[in-house]
């Protein structure tokens, strides 16, 4: 009926082959993959980065206005940025009351 | 017999309508599948038991296709969202699209990685559509990490991703500064930026609407009125990118190359190249993936100095895009595009042979006459399709894309070619605009005249 060449027939069996033996590998990895499969999610999850932030988005965390925002970018830039957290410790206005209250806010990378 | 790839093909369409149909167990089924295959190999030397067999297999493995394309992953973020209550939870992933700014929101598609629910941190995948009004400078391939709620959206946005996310607020959306986008995407993403803002920049408003749609693929900022006379006048597939564009693009991308001297065997890799960057920049739609695929093949062809056969390039398209989403069988754009090519394939040849076209003497008559045989074919092809999906009928197009096809044809070539001079000679774009500009008026007056002609369209 097509008049395929012996060597024809094999390429497309093999092609096929490969194709259902990728198929029936695909629908048992979705099948049987356990549901939640733990993964190292990033520790700095939902925090702000105190060195790449803008003043908005300093802003948007409880216990930092307008004034300490701008402090804070005024330290990273004369500084050249933080290497930890505890640095914005030497900002006016930081004490240490209020830097427990925002240090989990906050990660410097 | 040839075109083999053809029945091939439809086999495989047929399985994948059979499990559209009706309910198949995929492990049985499987277990079917290898037995045909293993009588294959047992009957290679029989003739027509081989080939039955054959066809049999290919309608199995379609139907397997669209049953594993029916059963998503356990780990898939889609599981995670819940019918009464909305879910808050973090992820973290990276844009996986052009974020569209629209009304002061962003939207765009994240490919999520890891979540984290009730203070547990998993694996996950799939794509969700994240809205939000805050980041307006975000760009494909940055990763993020999010909070919010998810969803399913109420209609299914344009998008096809069937999760959404909203943003609660502006802390809630962490840029970790590295891109995790694919190399290709991103300059193809600057490419159309570019070309946006080149059209922006030079054309009228109308024009570089029209201009944005014909080359790049970008629709939204048509005027309801002009899409309607397209669509009465059935040439709406104009603002489509298919398979003429492409054609364009390997007819521009092997001439600049042939100026450039390079040789003409890299030349070909080039026009694949130039061919796969465009089907990024216009967003891979299914047509335009169908014409890449055909396109890519007959200049293989070329390469292996082989005679390219539209009918098996187009039966590698069908197998190409089914394969990678059986899904798409089902969508209006995948049924007209490839009903269309089809009808040229084989119903073209017919009509020439009936009308004995090479009996006119004058080349410019018979090119004319083709053109016009060209134009029944694939209205023939495709008036039944649209009527069904569109409750229209429209005589008028095959006069409308007589006229119409040349001249959005210009209107591609002067796009094109402005975007590359005002790139590399911004003093000569001039021209071009006032071209473009034309082509587009009298495509425009043309149409809105077409469509007041007696019995140019009737609705049902």
């Amino acid at each position: 009926m097509f008049d395929l060449t012996n060597d024809e027939r094999k390429v497309i069996l093999f092609l096929a082959f490969v194709f259902l033996l990728g198929l029936g590998v695909n629908f048992s990895s979705k099948r049987f993959m356990p549901k939640k499969t733990p993964a190292s999610f990033n520790e700095n999850l939902g925090r702000v980065n105190l060195n790449t932030a803008e003043q908005k988005l300093l802003m948007s965390i409880p216990g930092i206005g307008e004034k300490l925002s701008q402090r804070i970018i005024d330290l990273r830039e004369s500084i050249g940025g933080f290497g930890n957290v505890e640095e914005i410790k030497k900002i006016k206005g930081v004490t240490e009351a209020k830097f427990d209250k925002i240090k989990d806010y906050l990660f410097a990378q | 017999m040839k075109n083999i790839l053809g029945y091939l093909a439809v086999c495989f369409c047929l399985g994948i309508i059979y499990v559209y149909l009706f309910k198949i167990v995929f492990w049985p089924c499987y277990i079917l599948g290898v037995v045909v295959i293993t009588a294959c190999v047992l009957l290679i030397n029989k003739e027509l038991g081989f080939d039955i067999l054959l066809l049999v297999l290919f309608f199995i493995l379609g139907a397997l296709n669209l049953k594993n394309s029916y059963t998503t992953p356990n780990s898939d973020i889609s599981r995670y969202v819940y019918c009464k209550n909305s879910t808050s939870l973090t992820v973290k992933g990276f844009v996986n699209s052009r974020p569209v700014i629209k009304n002061g929101r962003v939207s765009f598609v994240f490919r999520t990685e890891e979540l984290q629910f009730k203070k547990n941190n998993y694996k996950t995948r799939g794509n969700i559509l994240v809205n939000t009004k805050n980041e307006k400078n975000l760009s494909y391939g940055e990763e993020l990490i999010l909070f919010g709620n998810l969803y399913r959206p109420y209609r299914l946005s344009n998008r096809g991703v069937p999760v959404a996310m909203r943003i609660k607020n502006n802390s809630a959306l962490v840029r970790l500064h590295k891109n995790k986008g694919r190399l290709i995407k991103r300059l193809a993403f600057y490419l159309k930026d570019n070309a946006e803002s080149v059209f922006m920049q030079h054309l009228s408003p109308l024009a570089a609407s029209i201009n944005n749609a014909m080359i790049l693929g970008e629709k939204k900022h048509i005027p309801a009125v002009v899409y309607d006379y397209m669509i009465k006048s059935g040439t709406v597939h104009i603002m489509v990118v298919s398979g003429f564009h492409t054609g364009v693009i390997v007819f521009i991308s092997g001439i600049f190359l042939k100026i450039l001297r390079i040789p003409r065997k890299v030349r070909y890799f080039g026009i694949m190249f130039c061919l796969i960057l465009y089907c990024l920049i216009t967003g891979a739609s299914t047509p335009v993936v169908r014409a890449t695929v055909m396109g890519i093949f007959l200049v293989t062809g070329y390469f292996f100095q082989r005679d390219p056969d539209i009918k098996n390039s187009l039966s590698l398209a069908v197998f190409f895009i089914l394969i990678i989403n059986p899904k798409d069988f089902f969508s209006v754009s995948f049924q007209l595009s490839f009903v269309s090519v089809a009808a040229i394939a084989y119903v073209y040849p017919c009509l020439r042979s009936f009308f004995k076209t090479e009996k006119i003497k004058m080349k410019f008559l018979r090119v004319l006459f083709e053109g016009c045989l060209v134009s029944l074919a694939a209205w023939v092809g495709t008036a039944g399709f649209i009527a069904y999906y569109f409750q229209i009928f429209s005589p008028v197009t095959l006069l409308a894309n007589m006229f119409i096809l040349p001249l959005s044809s210009l209107i591609i070539l002067s796009g094109l070619s402005m975007v590359i001079v005002s790139i590399i000679l911004p003093s000569l774009s001039g021209s071009f605009v006032a071209f473009n500009e034309v082509s587009v008026f009298i495509l425009l007056k043309l149409n809105s005249l077409l469509i007041k002609l007696p019995y140019a369209y009737h609705y049902f």
